[in-house]
């Protein structure tokens, strides 16, 4: 069967420093993983390099053993809350249906199919009744279950989400993981980028650490130990960066 | 802070540099034989200046070439010019309104106003324009003669030795200044009146039309000449004056619009635009006019800017 | 004033056309940019653009007088391209520079300007027929615009368009979510790069009317009012279009008419539009949340008297005692609606008045429980909240107020709830 996610030796920097590097792991298809590491560590350049959104120094990324622009139409993306002007004019329904967007062609008008898959999705997060009201109305929760119906809408096979436990009420954060368990037990991939160490396990099988490298990648038995999140979590990476900020001034000549 | 400290001393060192430089250059250029140094405005004023002066003055332009009179502003080496010139002649009536030049000219100790000297003479001969004067009094020879006598007079003040030598130089200035005048009337008397239309960028040739295109005795001699631009070239242009000039051109059945030499010619060429689209056929003279700006003797361009509106609106289409 | 002969008349349907189609492109774009939040933006671009105009004016006057019509397309050229430079420089000085935004526009459009300025004093030293094209250009001169001018502003404000309507997908995903947007295949850099190109070229051909200085005014103004009145992109899009319109057409009658410049008359008119739509709005408008503000007031001053009455009934004099401002007013409207009654020199509930006065008690004592039982308040305090809370919670949250403290009976001062009223 092949991975889901599957990365070799990638190394990801801008102005001369690299960010991340050597990074290689695989993630089966089917399973919830979560993404941990410090601030600074690496895990959004992660999620945002695999989707093309930052280019990648060196390396290999590839989805379901296919490169991102093959596979791309199997993959759905859940950006942090923050990176939208929530003051935007649009409503609920609208927002979900431009998942659909990726689907449809030049001027190829939305399709009663989309709109009903909208509604579905909508229903699914609970927001049915929020469809007609602008998003700027929404609270935090109920924001971060729009994204995840606008995701659903582009039935994909893997949903890569980006903190979207952070700043939400415990209610929306219990709707949402028993929606991305459920879709796990469908055989859907969840990658999301976790903050929170005490709900892990709870939620995930398998965890990815990073930190600039990767520390480890598998299922929660074997790699979410003490030693591993000393290793992910520990002072000796910040020793690092203050070098390479030092290196890096002094080769523009500051 | 040893690096700030040796930055700032260069730079003090460099300033110091500089400002002795340039005091060096003030220093006075007094000649042996003196000349009265006189700075015009304007070419037009200047031309008499030298005329009148002889060897005796240096006359200077301030406003040269193909400049605008009306918003000139004073540049680089004009400060010097008018530090140096003894007397300072200009037109007045708001002809130079930019206002480094009217400060200049209300502290400079000897400035003389030819436009508001005419004015006192002959005060009811000042054409205004709602509650603006025209200021382009040059175009009438008839009345900028009567300047010729005050600009002699202020200069005999300065140079008393000269004095005669100014009189009898302003005599005969004057006298070729009414022949020509009688030339040019005779010229334009040439054009059958209702021919003797002129139509050009902006309201500089009014004295023209009323001294030499109106018919004798006439009372209303303003359709003789129109322009869209008003008083001064630079203001905002509206549609309201092209649509006047338009309605004008039709009534009076005129064809030849004339171009002056340093003014834009987007207004003439929309009322040519437009005027194809309403069926009139109009035509731009190939000759430019001089309006503001005077190049070559005064005398010359006035009998060029007959000779132009003469063969244009002779030779123009006999139909 | 016969309003088609704007349209028709060889001299006025340039200049009157010719507006309208030059703000219409520059509006459409502007809502591009008050989504992206770089409005500021179209300011440095069209004070970049200066020094180019001037230095396409200075090439052509080599060519001889005969070539002065040619004027605009020189200009235009000029315009494109150090706008163009302008764009560029900004974007080095935040990318390599590490400068912040609002200082690298300030920085390219002090500079550009200031460049632009010195040029053109040197071209009217140089060639002073021609400095009169470079006037024009700070303020605009609509009034000598030609056909052949209207024809090519009319395309670019067609490209403009047709953009605007291919494109109105991949553009509302990008300037809602851009990261979004990229993941699921939108390319967004070329459509970026295809909008900057239409945006140089609104800015660079409404110049022409309404002037380099005031031009920005032009694509702010209509996007600003637009966003008052729509909460959906695609008629913020039509009703800019429209006010950039109206302010092109309005301005240069108006201009016309009073013998006044062009661009500062359209500005103006476009300004007009942007503070109704920020006074007017029926939604966000200033006016109208004043007006529901004193409405608001107006229904808690009826609801206090009501709870009042609820517990005893009162004469004039005991009611103006606790309630005195606009106590007759008040009184009035409450009599209107058939809440209360007046039975000799006293006011007493009737039944309606009665239930109504119940929930809002109800309300009140809710509220004061909820803060005792689950946010730990002190019995002293609640009150004040309650007396505000009382007038604002809707039937969803009495609902869940009621199931959260179990339907309760009695509030933290041992008093009795109403019952929920049972229409």
């Amino acid at each position: 069967m092949k991975s889901a996610l599957e990365m070799d030796q990638l190394s990801v920097g801008y102005d001369r420093h690299t960010v991340l590097w050597d990074v290689s792991f695989s993630i089966p298809a089917g399973i919830m993983c979560c993404v941990l590491g410090p601030n600074g560590a690496g895990k959004s350049t992660l999620l945002k390099t695999a989707l093309g959104l930052i280019r990648k120094m060196s390396g290999k990324i590839d989805f379901f053993g296919e490169p991102l622009e093959i596979s791309r139409s199997r993959i759905a993306y859940v950006p942090q809350r923050e990176s939208v002007d929530w003051d935007f004019p649009i409503t609920s329904l609208d927002v979900v249906l431009m998942g659909r967007y990726g689907k449809l062609r030049s001027m190829q008008k939305l399709r009663k199919a989309d709109r009903e898959a909208a509604q579905n999705a909508l229903e699914l997060v609970g927001m049915s009744a929020y469809a007609k009201h602008q998003i700027g109305e929404l609270s935090g929760g109920q924001q971060q279950r729009l994204f995840l119906a606008r995701a659903l809408v582009q039935n994909p096979d893997l949903f890569l989400l980006d903190e979207p436990f952070a700043g939400i009420d415990l209610a929306t954060e219990k709707i949402l993981v028993d929606l991305l368990k459920k879709l796990s037990s469908q055989g859907k991939t969840i990658i999301v980028v976790h903050h929170d160490l005490p709900t892990v396990p709870e939620y995930f099988d398998w965890a990815l650490l990073i930190n600039r490298h990767l520390i480890a990648c598998g299922p929660l038995s074997e790699v979410f130990h003490r030693e591993n999140l000393l290793k992910t979590y520990g002072k000796t990476a910040s020793l690092f960066d203050e070098a390479v900020k030092l290196s890096a001034k002094s080769k523009i000549g500051l | 802070m040893s690096g700030l400290k040796k930055f700032l001393t260069i730079l003090l060192v460099l300033v110091s540099f500089i400002c002795v430089g340039c005091g060096r250059g003030r220093a006075s250029k007094q000649e042996s034989t003196r000349q009265v140094k006189i700075i015009s405005t304007i070419a037009q004023i200047a031309d008499l200046v030298s005329e009148i002066g002889g060897d005796r003055v240096q006359s200077l332009v301030l406003v040269r070439g193909e400049l605008n009179p009306h918003v000139y502003e004073l540049v680089k080496g004009d400060d010097e010019k008018i530090q140096q010139a003894d007397l300072v002649f200009y037109n007045g009536l708001g002809l130079e309104h930019g206002a480094s030049v009217s400060a200049m000219i209300s502290s400079h100790p000897h400035a003389l106003a030819i436009g508001d000297s005419i004015q006192t003479l002959h005060p009811e001969k000042i054409l205004w324009k709602g509650n603006t004067q025209d200021p382009h009094i040059w175009m009438d020879i008839s009345l900028w003669k009567e300047a010729v006598y005050p600009i002699a007079e202020a200069i005999a003040i300065a140079d008393p030795e000269g004095a005669p030598l100014y009189r009898e130089r302003a005599k005969a200035l004057k006298e070729k200044m009414e022949a020509v005048d009688a030339h040019i009337f005779d010229s334009m008397q040439k054009i059958a009146p209702e021919k003797r239309y002129l139509v050009t960028s902006h309201d500089a040739f009014r004295y023209f039309a009323r001294r030499y295109l109106a018919v004798a005795g006439e009372q209303d001699w303003e359709p003789r000449f129109q322009a869209p631009e008003g008083l001064a070239p630079d203001a905002q242009l509206n549609p309201a004056d092209l649509q006047r000039i338009m309605d004008h051109l039709h009534r009076y059945q005129i064809v030849m619009l004339f171009p002056e030499s340093n003014v834009s010619r987007d207004s003439i060429r929309k009322l040519l635009d437009a005027g194809k689209k309403m069926g009139l056929k109009l035509k731009i003279c190939n000759d430019a006019l001089h309006g503001d700006s005077f190049r070559g003797h005064y005398l010359d361009a006035m009998q060029h800017n007959a000779g132009s509106i003469l063969q244009a609106l002779q030779n123009e289409g006999n139909s | 004033m016969d309003l088609f002969f704007h349209f028709t008349d060889p001299i006025l349907r340039a200049p009157t056309i010719g507006c309208i189609l030059m703000c219409l492109s520059a509006s459409l774009a502007g809502v591009v940019l008050l989504f992206q939040r770089k409005l500021l933006i179209s300011e440095t671009i069209s004070h970049a653009a200066y020094p180019g105009a001037i230095g396409g004016i200075f090439l052509l006057s080599f060519l001889g007088p005969d070539f002065e019509r040619f004027s605009f397309i020189a200009v235009l050229v000029g315009a494109l391209f150090s706008s163009w430079l302008g764009l560029q420089s900004i974007r080095w000085l935040e990318r390599k520079w590490k400068i912040s935004s609002d200082a690298s526009l300030c920085f390219v459009l002090a500079v550009f300007f200031g460049v632009g300025v010195l040029l053109a004093s040197g071209l009217q030293q140089v060639q002073p027929m021609w400095a009169q094209q470079g006037h024009i250009l700070l303020f605009g001169q609509a009034a000598t615009l030609t056909d052949e001018h209207m024809v090519m502003y009319g395309l670019m404000s067609l490209a403009c368009f047709l953009f605007i309507v291919f494109a109105f997908r991949p553009l509302q995903a990008i300037l809602f979510d851009r990261a979004f947007a990229k993941s699921i295949g939108i390319p967004t850099k070329f459509v970026e790069r295809i909008f900057f190109i239409l945006l140089l070229v609104s800015i660079v051909a409404g110049i022409r009317s309404v002037g380099v200085i005031l031009i920005s005014g032009m694509l702010i103004a209509p996007a600003v009012a637009a966003r008052q009145f729509s909460n959906q992109l695609k008629t913020v899009f039509w009703l800019a279009a429209m006010f950039g319109a109206f302010s092109g057409w309005i301005g240069s009658i108006l201009s016309a008419k009073f013998s006044l410049p062009t661009g500062p008359m359209i500005v103006l008119v476009g300004a007009f539009f942007a503070v109704a739509g920020l006074l007017g709005s029926p939604k966000r408008g200033v006016v109208f949340r004043l007006i529901r503000q004193a409405a608001f007031h107006l229904r808690c001053m009826e609801e206090n008297v009501l709870k009042g009455l609820w517990k005893t009934e009162m004469d004039r004099h005991a009611l103006k005692r606790l309630y005195p401002s606009m106590l007759s007013f008040v009184l009035f409207r409450l009599t209107r609606h058939g809440w209360i009654q007046k039975k000799g020199f006293v006011f007493a509930l009737t039944s309606d008045g009665r239930t109504k006065a119940s929930a809002i008690v109800r309300l009140h004592r809710l509220w004061e429980l909820y803060l005792t039982e689950q946010m730990g308040r002190d019995p002293q305090c609640v009150h004040t909240s309650a007396e505000e809370m009382e007038h604002v919670l809707t039937p969803e949250i009495e609902e869940r107020l009621t199931k959260l403290l179990s339907d309760p009976k009695q509030d933290p001062h041992s008093q009795p709830i109403p019952e929920r009223s049972s229409l």
